[in-house]
């Protein structure tokens, strides 16, 4: 694999990304435009009917659809959302004056890092988990052991999460008192959080590692290094594990992206200060530049995943050609 | 070699100190959801130092099971072992495992039939070369176990050895992986060297050369080989001495040359009678009739009777016990010695 050859998957790549993140956006658009008039919402009781021309007159609201959504693909072009006249605004939209607004993308980029924070914890630490635990099983198939895995790693698959976090809230911050039940800044805050959102991916990534690894152990390459005397620990570590690692790195970049999806709750639930959380707020009163904000990130973080996934196939599979 | 049958006991026991490798009374049977399988039903042998040992026998005779014995590879449950197999002072059926493995591979290693999904398609060859001596001579640096993976390959004529360390299988044809399989089993210099049916899944033409540089790194090296194989012509190019397995026993057992010259057991000859040779171009082919039993339904009495054209009373009831016809000659045949004379 040449670096050239990357350059060029890569390019290919985000040509292909961006048509995706066009069309997703383009939904998220249409969706936007029918769930209420944001000039009202930004209103509230209070405005004039000159008032409310005058809001939708400024936030482009008046013009016809398709100039809006020419706008609105030049503006995701220059990373540009537009204005939010309600998230932060402390002085309420006044008759008169001019509306007090401020731009959407910087809003939702200073959720980012607590949002990244949260999913590589809870992705490192299901890892962490997962893959030794599944190895672990897969080396003593139908044994009590085994058997245990499989249970719990069902069991983690299906708990419904908000449900578990709010047990963990329960458990750890009210009864025990040992965790803050909610915030952001210090390793404490985000031991919760991470737990509650690590369950469903510990789950499924133990299940597949220990079936990839399964596979892997009965093919004819596994029995003739057992022949050459290569510790069977080795064996599963280095041999197995290589070749199984297509289907576990799936997996996790599948868990990856369900983590940024699950932040949306869980976020809320811990008050943690992420994009997930902002999604929501901006959801609840219906801030539609904000929104398209904040799920053009979430959109382009997923794209990214399945990018650096597809990347880490042709360097794990030798037989894999980028393409 | 000295004759068993006439030696003092001093002198038998200068002769087993000779053996590399005995194997007592080898029983394998594994328990499946079907039954019982007695894949291997009491086989003994030994094999001395440089000696070369053909194991002949059709697919299912047992061969390949008592070779995985030998090498640790049967998985109990649900293969359940039992005798013994000696090697230097231990037995490799008793001790545990990480006993066992430092034998395997290093003191005796073994070649498989399909080289190509005997090598692991997710890591370089050199990785897997020169893991050996990673794993059997810790100390080795990498530096060194790739050096050594290089003049390996050099060895087994894999063309520019030192580039070829980076290729990972899939770039290899079927007889170079198995030039690498052997690059593997030669490296830590074996004493036994078990080739199971090491050229079944190859060209005939590569055959050829994969035979050739077997016979050419045992000149050099003086391990002893083990040669499974169905295929008489390989065995009577590349063996002194040779085994027949039928249905999980030694059938026949004796020097190659004699063997095929004069066999001692029915299904020997039968054998013999089936493999077109340049020395009797007139005589017809014959196949044995029948085919051989399924293993978790073996015929009472001779397992081969039904199939021979020998059989008497006497081979349905009782099973023959393998018995000397002659010097080094030994046939498990109610008739042995009326084969024997033809």
């Amino acid at each position: 694999m040449t670096s050239n050859m990357v350059v060029q998957f890569i390019a290919r790549r985000t040509v292909a990304s961006i048509i995706l993140l066009v069309v997703v956006m383009s939904a998220v658009f249409v969706a936007d435009r029918n769930i209420g008039d944001p000039a009202r919402m930004v209103l509230g009781d209070t405005g004039t009917e000159e008032d409310l021309l005058e809001l939708r007159l400024r936030m482009g609201l008046e013009d016809p659809w398709l100039v809006q959504y020419g706008r609105f693909l030049a503006g995701m072009a220059t990373f540009n959302f537009g204005e939010t006249f309600r998230y932060g605004i402390s002085k309420p939209f006044a008759h008169g004056g001019l509306p007090e607004s401020r731009e959407t993308l910087p809003i939702a980029l200073d959720r980012l890092p607590a949002t990244f924070v949260l999913t590589s914890v809870t992705i490192a630490l299901s890892v962490l988990i997962a893959l030794p635990l599944g190895i672990w099983a897969a080396v003593r198939p139908r044994t009590l052991g085994d058997r245990l895995v499989n249970v719990l790693s069902l069991a983690g698959v299906s708990i419904v999460e908000y449900w578990f976090a709010l047990i963990l809230i329960l458990l750890f911050a009210v009864r025990l008192d040992w965790l803050p039940t909610s915030g952001y800044g210090t390793a404490a805050h985000v031991i919760l959080p991470a737990l509650a959102l690590s369950l469903r991916p510990i789950g499924r990534i133990t299940q597949i590692v220990r079936s990839a690894m399964l596979d892997e152990i009965a093919k004819p390459y596994v029995t003739a290094a057992r022949g050459r005397g290569i510790p069977l620990s080795r064996i599963a570590a280095i041999h197995a594990l290589k070749n199984a690692s297509i289907p576990i790195v799936t997996t996790i970049g599948d868990e990856t992206i369900n983590v940024i999806t699950g932040v949306i709750i869980i976020e809320t639930v811990f008050g943690w200060p992420g994009i997930g959380a902002l999604t929501v707020d901006a959801l609840k009163i219906r801030d539609v530049p904000l929104i398209e904000a904040t799920i053009f990130l979430l959109v382009l973080m997923v794209l990214c995943i399945n990018l650096i996934v597809d990347l880490l196939y042709a360097v794990l599979n030798p037989r894999v050609k980028l393409g | 070699m000295a004759d068993l049958t006439t030696v003092s006991e001093g002198e038998a026991r200068l002769v087993s100190a000779r053996d590399l490798l005995r194997v007592s009374n080898l029983r394998v049977r594994f328990q499946t959801p079907h039954g019982d399988v007695d894949a291997v039903r009491g086989i003994s042998f030994a094999v001395g130092r440089e000696e070369t040992v053909g194991i002949l026998g059709e697919s299912g005779s047992g061969k390949s099971v008592s070779v995985g014995a030998v090498m640790g590879l049967l998985d109990s449950p649900p293969a359940k072992i039992k005798g013994e197999i000696r090697y230097g002072g231990l037995d490799l059926v008793q001790a545990p495992i990480r006993e066992t493995r430092r034998i395997h591979g290093d003191r005796i290693a073994m070649i498989n039939q399909d080289a190509v999904t005997s090598l692991n398609p997710g890591l370089t060859v050199g990785y897997q070369v020169a893991e050996l001596f990673r794993v059997h001579r810790p100390g080795t640096s990498r530096g060194d176990a790739r050096r050594k993976a290089a003049e390996l390959l050099d060895r087994v004529k894999i063309p520019s050895a030192r580039d070829r360390l980076n290729s990972y299988p899939h770039e290899f044809s079927g007889g170079m992986s198995q030039r690498v399989m052997i690059a593997m089993a030669i490296a830590l210099e074996p004493e036994i060297l078990i080739a199971d049916e090491p050229t079944t899944a190859l060209d005939v033409t590569v055959q050829a050369q994969i035979m050739q540089l077997l016979a050419e790194l045992r000149e050099q090296t003086g391990m002893a080989l083990i040669l499974i194989t169905h295929d008489l012509g390989v065995v009577a190019e590349s063996v002194e001495k040779v085994l027949v397995m039928y249905a999980g026993q030694i059938v026949e057992r004796g020097p190659t040359a004699e063997i095929i010259d004069r066999p001692a057991h029915p299904y020997t000859a039968g054998l013999l009678a089936s493999v077109p040779r340049t020395e009797h171009k007139d005589r017809k082919l014959e196949a044995i009739k029948g085919a051989p039993p399924v293993m978790s339904a073996i015929p009472p009495g001779c397992a081969f009777h039904p199939r021979c054209g020998w059989c008497r009373a006497a081979c349905r009831k009782d099973a023959p016990e393998l018995t000397a016809i002659e010097k080094f000659r030994d046939s498990a045949c109610h008739f042995a010695t009326e084969v024997y004379r033809g």
